[in-house]
Formats: structure tokens, C-alpha cells, sequence
């Protein structure tokens, strides 16, 4: 190799080693100093919408509404399926039958297998009938099925269906299911005198194109099974009956599941429950228990409230409106519960996360006084609506909420690239409590691996004579981060937040308003490596 | 001049110049070498309140033939093709102290960010030439066009005419103020065969050579444009906004169970980048004039002096001049002192070989002052050429 040759290769060689990477991009470390994160806390996060109740000053209070209790149609009466056979035989000797010759099977009535009731009409919102027909006449037969009582647009529900002749390989069948939906159903019977009783029609007629045939003694002219199936009803009016039906039921209020520990008093608290009557029959309510349950701490308190609790509560019948678009006319009763005349802070103080109920109701406790007038809209029935609202205004002890929430935090820079820094955690607290607040880093099986604030006290906003906040409060805390809690961190499913408040001068109650606000903002001053 | 029938010419050269950043912190940013405090500090003691710096690189070939000749004159006609790439910075002192250093150096202060420019282009140009020698009794003289077919690959530019950021005393917010154009080519090719977009440029020389061989020259060269397409970006945004830390108050939120997630893009970038366009644009590119006289002593030696200019670039115009000395037939050597384009004062060094009138080759730097002082150098570059003659 010439002198020429190896010293361009080895110009090469230099020229390629000295254009080699060692990294795919530069690397360096910045100084960093800069927000991070940010929050900013009222009482909406604490509180839902729903459930708060802003006055003009901006004082907050808790408004919790629910339907207590509702009735259930099921509850008065309900239309099971029915299956009606009907079968016509050949009474008399053997005859030859014509082409177009009719046989009738009229007036027949089922009695539905409604009990508790006496109904005279009801209304069908969805449901269906099926017809099975077995033809094993030789000839074609056509049928016609109707029920004159049950009427959609004043036309009576009719089915016209033809069944081929019997053949070797036996009788014609035909099986078809019909909508029932929107009929007005008669419930008096063939005669119009009888309750919870349908009458129908059938009529066979054979082929008008067809040849004579022969029938003998007992021969099976019509063979027909009608069902009801899934009858739901919309509206029905007859006799309720006296039933009395008793309901124990749960309500959950979440309250408990949200505070974890601590001392609460509370100000004054009204209840308001509104029982609602919109069947046309009387109906008598008692209430013969409210109970608070708290989960947590195993706590029940019986409501004491003579107002409500064992007290029997009549209630007149609703009215038809004759408005379609809003047919009843509901009776109300509203009956109030206070702090004066219950035991209702103890009920509320114990944080309940559900409250039990007991309560029965008896219609038509003096018979049957409407003459079989009494109505019922299934969308229309009785229900217990239950109103509490109380001013936000407590005193807090050691009161202590908890929540863990998923951690998910998608395009953050990943934090490898943060080196030995320190986090300030500055909280301008504009609330009129005192907070430990704690986060905590938890694994996928919720255990902790690290927590984030050590001390984590911030001090109430500042207060005037009132305890009405007049400006908020700063405190800084200061979180090392360090490469052993940055592993923790990445490593972290969720975050636990744990917030112990305590309210000025216990058992001093200080209110709360709409502006008052938590503001929390991370700020990192430390090493960033651009890598 | 071409004294033999035709030619081709593989050619390669790249350059880096700076007013501030050294050899030493220009090659650990290219190879992803760790840039440590001391490399910066030794960018800062030279920095200005603008600072410029570019580079180059190109590659290619050219083949020149004569078309025809006699005693009064030479027509000649070449083709070339070359890949090229340049890039054109400008930046106030603030910005590299931001970019290598952080921003808590300027916490309770403001951070003069105005005048950002930034130029990176890759392209392919392909020429067509035409030469005409004349000779006379005493004089030579000849001009040169041609014209070039531009090829569009790459395309990063930056504009950043108006900024600024407050950094709070306490890190409680950032304060920005930003006007800025991004403009990218069509990110879905960047590879050396992506057609990203199409231009022209042209070439012009002129020469007169008296009696006793000395030469004057001058030359426009390179003075195109190319017109990236219309999948090319386009964000610009101008406006003032304060950082405050990405909002994660869904995650105090005890009435929620849904899981809250946190997107640092959609709390700022994305709110602050609404405007983003494909359109396509046309940039001129840097076109070159240049002048120069050349004396001649004697066989050996030629002094040449020259002014070149940069145009549309933060390039300052370029003064040189160098001495030539011709050892043999073969051998060569000059030496040539410069000033201007991004850089200072800077001495270069170039040898040619001439091989049996068959093959040439050259290299020359004329950034070898930079390249001897490496750590303290503020340039560098090379240029190396292999000629075969026909």
C-alpha cells in the first residue's frame, strides 16, 4: 500500500472516530427554580354541587335531598302472565261442512290472577299477546280472535290469521305474538259486571275457496291458546284493596365514608319530610324508625321526633287532573323535624354513612268508599322525600377527612431527569380552620410507601370578631426531594390525602362561605439533567 | 482555468464559527458528551448581548468539460451535485445562560430573551454551467453561469423576535413574554431523500487576468431560494402568560371518584401553541458576493486579498488574505489570514498535490489557529478536494 494510500485511510479513520457520538443528544444539568403544580380548594371539592346551598352573604349551607322512600307498583298489584286455552268441539252428529261456514266461541271470560285488587279497567303501557292456533280440520280455517273490551283508537284488538288443513303429517299450527301496548282493557267481563276478568271472542271460518268436508261427534273445531305475557300496566281503576304494606329500606348518605375520625358539632338543622300520596286511595303512613348508622364507628341513633317517628299519618286520596300530560293531582304532607323538637344534631353529629328506615303504608283504610273508583298511574305513586339543610357552620375537633384517589398522571416529564432538589409546598389558607394536611404516596396494594409532608400544619386565614375570614394565611413547607422518595414517587399508584382540621376555640362554630379557598402550589428549586 | 480537456471534482468541507461558544462545548453538544459547568463558563466570559454563530457542510461533485477551444477563447460546460447543509444562529446573552445553565439564576430578575434566530436547512442542488475563457494578447479574462436545481430536505427555523421571562424571587411563578415562529418542514421524511421542497438559484463569475498574471475576480454566487411545500408547519404565536404550575386541584376533589389525569401539555404548551398551520413558504438562501485581487510575484508566490459576503444570514462580512507559494509542480502550500463571517481573527493553512497532471488533491482549514487552541478556538473547519483530469 502506497505512503499516499495509508495516509488517506487514515485520515478517514481520524476523521470517522472523531465524528463518533457517545450520546445521542448533549447532556447537561440546569438549575431550576419554578411551579410546578397548583390547586386551588373550596368547598365544591368537599361539598357536590347538589349539595351545597349558597345564602346572599355567601354563607354555605349543606342541602341534602332524597327520595326517601318510593313505592314500588308491585307493591298494590301486578298482572302475571296468563295462558287462556280454548277449545270448540263438534257437539253433534256427523255433518258435512260447506265452504265459508262459521263457528263462534263468544263471551268467554278469564279471570287475571290479580290479587289484592278488584280493577275494572286498566290501561296496558307495554306487553304482549300470543297466539297459538292447531287446526286439524281438513280444510283451511280462518280465525278471528278478538277482545271487544280492549280498545286502542276505539278499535278493538282483533286478529285475523288463517291455519292451513291438517295434513299426514298432522294438524296446521300457527304460533304468532301481537303487541298489546296502548289498549284500554274493560276488566268487567262479557257482562260488564265482574273485576280483574277479560272477555274475548273467536271465530272459525272455513276456506271460502275450499271443498265440503266432513265433522264428526267431538271433532276439535277450534283450538286456540291465547297468553298474556309481560303485561306492564299504566293505569288502572277499580278497588286498591286494604293493603297494608310494610318496607325496610337503606339510604346511603356517603357522609361517614368521608370523615374518618374527630369531633363535629353542629348548628341548627332542619328536616324536612314531604310524603307524597298520587294513587286516588287513601293511604295511612307510619314511620317506625329513622336510624342514623355510622360504619365507621359502629354508631346507630334512633331518631327521636314525635312529629314523625310512630306517629300515624293520614293521608286523603290524589285527584285526576284530566290533564294527560300531568294526570294526577298529588296529596301532600310535609312534615318538619328540627333540633328543637327531635334529636336530630345527635342524628347528624354521629356522620352517618347510610340511614335506615321502617315505614308502612295502608291503603284504603276505611274499605272501599270510592264505589271502585279508586285509580293508580304506575309513574304515580307515593313517595317519602326527605330534605335536610343545615347552615355550614360547625366546630371541629380533631375532625379528620380521607380520601385516595388514583394516581394518573400522564406527560409529566418522567422524573429521572430531576436531581437533589428541594419542593415548597406554599398553602394560602382562606379557611377558618387550622389543617394537618398529609399526603401520602401509596403502592397498588394502597400501603405507604412515603409521606410527602412532614410537618404538614397550615395555619387558619386570619380572622375577625365574627370568625369570618378577612385574608388568608401563607405557610410554606418544605419537602426534600431526595433519589430514594423520587423512586417512591414513580413508583406510587395512588394518593392518599389525609386532612385533620380543627375549627378556632372549640366548641366555637365558625361558618363557612363560597369564597373560602385552599390554595396549594408546588414550587421545585433544584437540579433538571438534560439528557 | 481548465488547462486539460475535462474534469471531475469530489469536494468536501464543513465550517463552525462563533462570536462566544468554543471548539471544546461546540463538540460536546455534537457528540453528547456531558457539558460541565467549566465549559460554560468558559462560553459566558466571551458572551455579548448578541452573539452569532453558523456552519456549514457540503458534499458533492462536479465535472467540468470543454466544449470547445482554440486560441482566442474556451467554452466550457460542467454539472454538479451537492448536498449541503448550513445553519444560522443569533442569540442574546440571556438565552444561552437560560438554555445551559437553568432559570434560577435569574430568580427576581428578568431574562432578555429578544432577537432568537435560528436557521437549519439541508438541501441538494444540482447545477448545470456554462464557462467562456477569452484570450487575448496580454489579457485573460472569462465568466461563469450557472444554474442550480434545489431539492428541499430539511427545515428547522426559529424566530424569536420579542422575549422575556420573570422568574419570582420564590419560584412562585414564571412570567413569559413571547412572540415566536416555528417554521418545520413536513415532519413525516426528513431522510436525505425527502422532497420537502423545490428551488432555483444562480451562479455568476467573472475574471480578468493582465499580462503580468494578476487577476481580478468577482462572484454572485448561490442567489436562490427554495419553497418548502405546503405540509410544512407553521406555529406562530405571540403572547404574555404566566405559569403558575400544572392545575391538579381534580385530585383534592372528595365528591370525584372518576380518576383524575394530569396532561402538563394541555395545561400550558398546548393553550399557549393554538395556532398551528401547514402552509408552505419560500426562504431565500444564503447567497454569496465576493471580490478579489490576486498578485503575482512570481512563478511561486501570489499574494490575494478578497472581501466575501454572506447575504441573508447574521454572517459579518469576511476580509482575508493569503499568500500562496508553489514549491514544484506537485507541491503547494498557502496560508491565508481571515476575519469575519461568525467568527474572529483566524489563520488557516491549505497544501494541494498535484499528481503527474492526472489527479489533484487539497486540503486546507482556515480556522488552524482556532483548531491548535481547541478549548479557547471559537471555529473550525476543513475543506478537502480530489480532482481527477482527463
Amino acid at each position: 500500500m502506497s505512503k499516499s494510500s495509508l495516509a488517506f485511510l487514515l485520515f478517514v479513520l481520524l476523521g470517522s472516530t472523531a465524528c463518533k457520538k457517545e450520546n445521542s443528544h448533549p447532556q447537561w444539568d440546569l438549575d431550576v427554580l419554578g411551579p410546578v403544580f397548583k390547586a386551588s380548594i373550596g368547598l365544591e371539592n368537599l361539598l357536590a354541587d347538589s349539595l351545597q346551598d349558597i345564602n346572599g352573604d355567601g354563607a354555605v349551607s349543606l342541602y341534602y335531598e332524597s327520595n326517601l322512600y318510593d313505592l314500588k307498583l308491585d307493591s298494590v298489584y301486578q298482572i302475571p302472565d296468563t295462558t287462556i286455552p280454548t277449545i270448540l268441539t263438534w257437539p253433534l252428529f256427523p255433518s258435512v261442512i260447506q265452504p265459508n261456514s262459521p263457528f263462534y266461541s263468544n263471551n268467554n271470560n278469564v279471570v287475571l290472577s290479580i290479587s289484592g285488587v278488584q280493577l275494572k279497567l286498566v290501561t296496558i303501557r307495554s306487553g304482549f299477546i300470543q297466539l297459538e292456533l292447531r287446526n286439524k280440520l281438513p280444510s283451511k280455517v280462518i280465525y278471528t280472535y278478538t277482545i271487544p273490551g280492549a280498545l286502542k283508537n276505539n278499535t278493538p284488538f282483533t286478529i285475523v290469521q288463517e291455519v292451513n288443513a291438517a295434513g299426514p303429517g298432522g294438524p296446521g299450527t300457527f304460533t304468532g305474538t301481537y303487541d298489546f301496548s296502548g289498549y284500554a282493557v274493560d276488566l268487567t267481563g262479557a257482562g260488564g259486571n265482574l273485576f280483574n276478568t277479560i272477555s274475548y271472542n273467536v271465530q272459525a271460518l272455513s276456506d271460502p275457496n275450499g271443498t265440503p268436508f266432513t265433522v264428526n261427534l267431538n271433532d276439535t273445531i277450534i283450538n286456540l291458546r291465547s297468553s298474556l305475557i309481560d303485561i306492564q300496566p299504566y293505569y288502572a281503576k277499580g278497588y286498591l284493596g286494604q293493603s297494608d304494606i310494610s318496607e325496610q329500606g337503606v339510604e346511603n348518605i356517603g357522609i361517614g365514608g368521608l370523615i374518618k375520625s374527630g369531633m363535629i358539632l353542629l348548628d341548627s338543622i332542619r328536616m324536612d319530610m314531604n310524603l307524597e300520596n298520587s294513587i286516588g286511595a287513601d293511604a295511612r303512613f307510619l314511620f317506625s324508625g329513622l336510624t342514623s348508622v355510622n360504619n365507621r364507628t359502629g354508631t346507630q341513633i334512633a331518631l327521636q321526633a314525635p312529629t314523625l317517628i310512630n306517629r300515624t299519618i293520614n293521608i286523603n286520596r290524589a285527584v285526576e287532573s284530566g290533564n294527560s300530560a300531568d294526570p294526577v293531582l298529588s296529596t301532600q304532607y310535609p312534615v318538619a323535624v328540627t333540633s328543637s323538637n327531635s334529636n336530630l344534631n345527635a342524628f347528624l353529629e354521629n356522620l352517618p354513612d347510610k340511614i335506615n328506615y321502617a315505614v308502612s303504608i295502608a291503603f284504603n283504610p276505611l274499605g272501599n268508599i270510592s264505589s271502585f273508583n279508586d285509580f293508580i298511574y304506575s309513574d304515580y305513586l307515593v313517595r317519602a322525600n326527605l330534605k335536610i339543610e343545615m347552615p355550614l357552620r360547625f366546630a371541629a375537633q380533631q375532625l379528620v377527612l380521607a380520601d385516595t384517589q388514583a394516581l394518573n398522571i400522564e406527560g409529566i416529564t418522567a422524573l429521572d431527569p430531576v436531581g437533589e432538589s428541594q419542593l415548597k409546598l406554599f398553602a394560602d389558607n382562606g379557611f377558618p380552620l387550622d389543617l394537618d394536611l398529609q399526603l401520602f404516596i401509596l403502592d397498588e396494594q394502597k400501603q405507604i410507601l412515603d409521606s410527602l409532608l412532614s410537618p404538614g400544619f397550615i395555619n387558619k386565614g386570619m380572622l375577625d370578631a365574627n370568625y369570618r375570614v378577612t385574608n388568608t394565611t401563607r405557610t410554606i413547607l418544605t419537602i426534600p426531594l431526595s433519589h430514594d422518595r423520587k423512586q417512591k414517587l414513580l413508583a406510587g399508584k395512588y394518593l392518599g390525602v389525609r386532612a385533620r382540621f380543627d375549627s378556632p376555640d372549640f366548641p366555637q362554630k365558625v361558618q363557612l362561605y363560597q369564597h373560602n379557598r385552599l390554595d396549594l402550589r408546588l414550587v421545585a428549586d433544584g437540579i433538571y439533567s438534560i439528557r | 482555468m481548465l488547462h486539460h480537456h475535462a474534469a471531475l471534482n469530489f469536494s468536501f468541507d464543513y465550517s463552525i464559527e462563533s462570536e462566544s461558544a468554543n471548539n471544546e462545548i461546540i463538540e460536546h453538544y455534537y457528540r453528547g458528551k456531558f457539558i460541565s459547568n467549566a465549559l460554560k463558563d468558559n462560553v459566558s466570559k466571551n458572551l455579548t448581548e448578541h452573539n452569532r454563530s453558523g456552519g456549514s457542510i457540503n458534499g458533492g461533485f462536479n465535472y467540468i468539460q470543454k466544449f470547445r477551444s482554440d486560441s482566442n477563447a474556451a467554452l466550457l460546460w460542467s454539472v454538479g451535485l451537492h448536498s449541503r447543509y448550513y445553519l444560522d444562529l443569533s442569540f442574546p446573552q440571556d438565552a444561552f445562560e437560560i438554555y445551559f445553565r437553568g432559570n434560577k439564576q435569574f430568580r427576581g430578575k428578568q431574562a432578555e430573551l429578544d432577537d432568537i434566530y435560528l436557521r437549519s436547512i439541508s438541501y441538494q442542488q444540482f447545477y448545470f454551467g456554462i464557462h467562456k475563457d477569452y484570450y487575448r494578447s496580454s489579457t485573460q479574462s472569462g465568466w461563469s453561469a450557472a444554474l442550480a436545481l434545489n431539492k428541499g430536505q430539511k427545515l428547522f427555523s426559529l424566530e424569536i423576535p420579542k422575549a422575556s421571562v420573570i422568574t419570582a424571587d420564590d419560584g412562585y411563578y414564571l412570567d413569559v413574554d413571547l412572540s415566536i415562529k416555528i417554521r418545520q418542514n413536513d415532519s413525516a421524511s426528513s431522510a436525505l431523500s425527502a422532497f420537502n421542497g423545490f428551488g432555483f438559484s444562480g451562479f455568476l463569475q467573472y475574471y480578468h487576468r493582465n499580462k503580468q498574471g494578476h487577476e481580478f475576480r468577482m462572484a454572485a454566487n448561490n442567489l436562490g431560494f427554495i419553497n418548502w411545500n405546503n405540509k410544512s408547519s407553521y406555529v406562530p404565536a405571540d403572547s404574555t402568560f404566566r405559569f403558575e404550575g400544572i392545575d391538579i386541584s381534580q385530585l383534592f376533589d372528595f365528591t370525584d371518584t372518576v380518576k383524575a389525569t394530569i396532561n402538563n401539555d394541555s395545561s400550558f404548551v398546548q393553550g399557549f401553541l393554538t395556532r398551528r398551520e401547514k402552509q408552505s413558504f419560500t426562504h431565500l438562501l444564503p447567497f454569496e458576493t465576493g471580490i478579489s485581487y490576486r498578485h503575482v510575484f512570481n512563478d511561486r508566490i501570489y499574494l490575494e486579498s478578497g472581501i466575501r459576503q454572506r447575504w441573508f444570514t447574521k454572517a459579518i462580512p469576511l476580509i482575508y488574505s493569503e499568500v500562496a507559494y508553489q514549491f514544484n509542480e506537485q507541491h503547494k502550500a498557502r496560508t491565508k489570514l481571515s476575519y469575519g463571517n461568525y467568527s474572529g481573527l483566524r489563520l488557516g493553512l491549505a497544501y494541494s498535490f498535484n499528481y503527474r497532471n492526472s489527479w489533484s488533491f487539497s486540503i486546507e482549514s482556515d480556522y488552524l489557529s482556532s483548531l491548535l487552541v481547541y478549548s479557547s478556538g471559537r471555529s473550525q473547519g476543513a475543506f478537502v478536494s480530489l480532482s481527477k483530469y482527463f
